[in-house]
């Protein structure tokens, strides 16, 4: 009878030529690494720990609960250590040990499989089992150990796994490339794996040194656009116009794994990033004629320093840019037209419509370049420019349809002086108007109203007075400036506010009737108003029509801010 | 050199296995960059029995730009400029189109292609593209009548 020990070294003996890699200790236990490459890859669904994925009961925890699912082709080894006792095999059946890198099998499955050696010995008739088992495991192994037939259809695993097993199936995949051999399409060599690249999107091979040349010379020559794969048919087997399309360019990730040198790289990127925001229309630039940098643009974000960082969704295709916003448009969030130049040795904020240094959120501008104007707008510019006074709390143009020259702002409700624009003391508005040696003093009145038809139907003085001075009230009350409905209730009122304002119109200033008249008598015909001006405006020239009733437009805002807000509302409508 | 390298791998290849209907001379030998293909003109076109001669001359950083096509023999035809340059410059010869892996075997297969059949909406000459599209028995006319005279020689 041969000895038990004699059987299980012999067995031992022949499993090391089958397995060269197999360590056997004495004859009491063998150890080998079954490598796990299911023949169709393994779907692994990645979760985060319980203990994070509790608050996923809550309202808007379903974003919190983050899992990622992922086919892996090759997993890390399965461990199998087998100690042969004494009685085997007649006996005793052997015992295994499974145990894998990282833990990814589960302990349940380990176990099952590791009581299989023994089913499987008894099976057998109790002899030499060891061979059979390890083909086992190779088969299951093969068949991703089934864990695909679990009721979830996959295996789950806590996302601190995800890493070092996409690592390790990367490194395994590239292992295999490595050892295969390849043709470069461009060289018409045969080179080893290890000196070819395989781009990532299409699986493409060619050999490292032809890729370095190519597109070493293509970003020399600032060629960008060639730096793609080089296989002609690749992204042309789609039907479809979008064929050619589908060809994008390489992630710089892709240059510097393939070893080309990070210089390159970058200027590649740089080159790519230049060349969008050139085409881009809505790109602006710095207004320093020494720098010229564009401004900072959340579209094209700045190229991060580790360039395996850049933006993935980066692509030639570019996507018609409804949504953003036309620079020639003025905008009214005052944070769209702050710009602020790239270049970090400047750094220059300024203002996208007007181009001068930031001026804040409440200054109202046009644009620098009357030429970038549509006739429609520069018109309302120009409109606004000679009938408006800007308020000067919040710059918003203010048209005085009728009325005296105490102004209550629309849209803040500030108070001020239509003839010069300067702020009004909201307690005592008059005394702007009484204030001898200005340039307001007993002016309240004193502008052309409009030629309106109730002027025009020469009502009597009193009338155009009461009119105004109704206006004037409601003003107050209200902080409107619209022209109230003559209700007769007010206008009592009115009647018995102290009149000094009206008396000073009547006296210095002309009457509505008189100033109806002087737009249509020559100007020499107007002797008191126009010597009035004459005394305050040395010019000659001043604006025609209802722009004379503000011969001093402030030159800051100039009116512009409306100009800005009739975008608004005409983009608004 | 990595360039001279392919080019005579492709002169290798291209005289083991000459594309139909080209043979392929080096008019002179030490200058592996010019070569001159006499093809014949593709069986049932209007060029079939002319035999016309190609320069190929293949740039210093070929294959990373693309190999120039001169047409040495008159050619009536759209896409061949009707000059002493005789270029053709359509599909993957063109700078932006070119990618490395072509080889010369596949310009000269796209070159018989496009004799046999023109492409006038991509057409250098672009009265012969009217006419060929217009009238086309005028334009085989005068295609035959010119390799009567100029391709029948040689």
């Amino acid at each position: 009878m041969i000895d038990a020990g004699e059987i299980r070294e012999e067995e031992l003996t022949s499993l090391s030529s089958i397995f060269p890699e197999i360590i056997v200790q004495g004859c009491e236990s063998a150890s080998i690494d079954l490598p796990v490459s299911p023949s169709s890859p393994l779907l692994i669904r990645f979760v985060p720990p319980p203990t994070l994925s509790e608050p996923v009961a809550n309202g808007d925890g379903a974003a919190a609960y983050i899992e990622r699912d992922l086919h892996l082709s090759h997993l890390p080894a399965l461990k199998l250590k087998i100690d042969l006792p004494d009685g085997y095999p007649s006996e005793k059946p052997p015992t295994a040990h499974l145990a894998t890198d990282h833990d990814w099998l589960p302990a349940t499955k380990l176990r099952e499989l590791e009581k299989q050696i023994v089913d499987l010995w008894d099976d057998y008739g109790r002899c030499q089992i060891i061979f059979a088992y390890i083909d086992f495991l190779q088969v299951d192994a093969e068949r991703g150990f089934d864990l695909d037939q679990s009721p979830s259809g996959c295996l789950t695993l806590p996302n601190t796994l995800e890493q070092p097993l996409i690592n390790f199936d990367k490194a395994a995949k590239l292992a295999i490339f490595n050892a295969g051999t390849y043709d470069c399409g461009v060289c018409l060599e045969r080179k080893s794996g290890e000196s070819c690249y395989q781009l990532e999107r299409c699986g493409h091979v060619f050999c490292r040194q032809c890729l370095h040349d190519f597109f070493n010379d293509a970003i020399k020559e600032g060629n960008v656009t060639a730096v793609k794969c080089l296989e002609p048919s690749c992204g042309k087997d789609l039907p479809g116009p979008r064929a050619r399309r589908t060809q994008r360019p390489l992630h710089p990730r892709e240059l510097l794994a393939m070893g080309m040198e990070e210089p390159t790289v970058r200027r590649y990127v740089e080159m790519k990033r230049k060349k969008r925001l050139e085409s881009d229309k809505n790109t602006i630039y710095c207004p320093r004629e020494h720098c010229q940098h564009p401004a900072r643009n959340a579209k094209f974000p700045p190229i991060p320093a580790d360039l395996n960082d850049y933006p993935e969704s980066d692509s030639d295709s570019e996507s018609p840019d409804a949504q953003a916003p036309n620079p020639s448009k003025p905008s009214s969030d005052s944070d769209e037209r702050l710009a602020v130049c790239e270049n970090p040795k400047c750094k220059l904020a300024f203002c996208r419509v007007c181009f001068k240094s930031w001026h804040g959120s409440f200054e109202r501008c046009r644009p620098r370049d009357p030429n970038e104007l549509s006739a429609e707008d520069k018109a309302s510019y120009e409109f606004i420019a000679e009938n408006t006074t800007s308020c000067p709390e919040c710059t918003s143009p203010v048209e005085k349809t009728e009325g005296c020259n105490h102004m209550t702002c629309v849209q803040c409700g500030g108070h001020f002086c239509y003839l010069c624009g300067g702020w009004v003391d909201p307690g005592n508005p008059y005394r702007h108007f009484n204030s001898p040696g200005t340039q307001c003093d007993q002016r309240l009145f004193d502008a052309f109203p409009d030629a309106g038809p109730g002027n025009a139907d020469g009502q009597d003085i009193e009338a155009a007075a009461r009119a105004e001075g109704d206006w004037m009230f409601d003003d107050e009350e209200d902080g409107e400036n619209e022209m109230p409905e003559g209700e007769e209730a007010r206008l009592q009122r009115h009647r018995n506010e102290p009149r000094e304002p009206l008396q000073e119109i009547q006296v210095l200033g002309p009457g509505p009737q008189e100033n109806q008249a002087l737009d249509n008598a020559p100007r020499a015909a107007a002797p008191g108003r126009e010597a009035l001006l004459a005394d305050v405006l040395p010019q000659a020239d001043r604006p025609r029509g209802r722009g004379r009733g503000n011969p001093f437009v402030p030159g800051r805002a100039n009116g512009a801010a409306a100009a800005v807000r009739a975008h608004e509302d005409a983009r608004r409508r | 050199m990595a360039a001279n390298k392919r080019i005579m791998k492709e002169l290798g290849d291209i005289n083991s296995q000459p594309p139909a209907g080209c043979t392929i001379n080096l008019p002179n030998e030490s200058d592996i960059n010019n070569w001159e293909v006499t093809m014949q003109g593709p069986p049932e076109s209007v060029y079939a029995d002319g035999h016309f001669k190609i320069h190929v001359s293949l740039p210093k950083d070929y294959p990373f730009k693309p190999p120039g096509i001169s047409f040495k023999t008159k050619i009536y035809h759209p896409n061949v400029s009707n000059d002493d340059r005789g270029a053709m410059c359509l599909g993957m010869l063109r700078p932006d189109e070119w990618k490395p892996p072509n080889k010369i075997k596949d310009v000269l297969a796209l070159v018989r292609t496009v004799l046999a059949a023109p492409q006038p909406d991509d057409a250098v000459e672009t009265g012969i593209a009217e006419q060929f599209k217009n009238d086309k028995a005028a334009f085989e006319n005068n295609a035959r009548d010119w390799v009567e005279r100029y391709a029948k020689g040689a």
